[in-house]
């Protein structure tokens, strides 16, 4: 924990002290427009040599993005993609510039298709933030 | 006149006896006085015994003796106290059927305190989910 919570009659649930978090859900992005899904439960709070059970609602937690695809699938597409678009010019254009137009727009093309596509999971890196409210009083000891 | 002479002599004799009477009370008062002293004298001499009050209340003047059982009550409730030893049960045991059961030692109830519902924990993930 990153700050004190003041209780009352003295109790107080110190700064340092260590949280146990569950993950409950969790779905990863299969697109651009797909969200990440992650979601986490606070289990018991940890200090003084003991263990409190609590109920808590996660209200926040500082989630980020990392594409889940290996780089060779990228490159894959965005070569794809250039074959296609040399194809393109030379049947279009008949002519060898017209066949590099096409494959740099068909590279271009791939590039955006492989973003497009990715896959992207959700992480939690270390040192992130999650913040989570009490559902119920807790007892512990002072 | 000669028949007054009897009369006279009478009255005279009567004095002198009253006189002679008078004077020989006189020896014994004096003497009364000195026995008087004596006795003063004995009196401021004798210091040694002196008057006691021996008035006790009815109950214990009669039997003196319980006051002494009790004195001897007191020290004997004094000699006799001794430290009290503890025995400590053993945490585990095994039961008949084969359970293993464990005591926790009795201790005394820890103060608590109450953290309110909808406190906000803030955390920090220690590492990468």
């Amino acid at each position: 924990m990153t700050n004190a919570v003041t209780g009352s009659n003295g109790a107080v649930i110190p700064a340092g002290a260590t949280a146990v978090v569950e993950v409950t859900d969790l779905k990863r992005s299969e697109n651009a427009n797909d969200n990440i899904v992650m979601g986490f439960r606070v289990v018991s709070v940890n200090f003084g040599g003991h263990t409190y059970p609590v109920s808590a609602t996660t209200s926040y937690a500082d989630v980020s993005k990392v594409k889940n695809q290996p780089k060779s699938k990228d490159v894959q597409k965005v070569v794809g993609g250039a074959a296609i678009g040399a194809i393109a010019g030379q049947i279009l254009g008949h002519s060898t510039k017209a066949t590099v137009i096409g494959g740099a727009v068909g590279a271009a093309a791939g590039a955006g298709a492989a973003a497009a596509t990715a896959n992207y999971e959700g992480c939690v890196n270390s040192g992130s933030r999650i913040t989570a409210t009490l559902n119920s009083s807790t007892q512990v000891n002072i | 006149m000669a028949q007054y002479i009897p009369r006279f002599s009478a009255s005279l004799a009567l004095s002198l006896a009253l006189f002679a009477g008078a004077c020989s009370k006189k020896d014994d008062t004096a003497a009364a006085d000195s026995a008087l002293n004596k006795d003063i004298q004995l009196a401021n001499r004798d210091t040694s015994a002196q008057p006691a009050l021996t008035d006790v209340p009815a109950g214990t003047a009669a039997n003196p003796a319980p006051s002494t059982t009790t004195k001897t009550t007191t020290t004997t409730r004094s000699t006799t106290r001794t430290p009290t030893t503890t025995t400590k049960r053993p945490t585990t045991s095994v039961t008949s059927s084969g359970n293993t059961v464990t005591r926790n030692s009795a201790g005394t109830a820890a103060k608590t305190g109450t953290i309110p519902a909808g406190a906000t924990l803030n955390l920090a993930s220690g590492s990468k989910v």
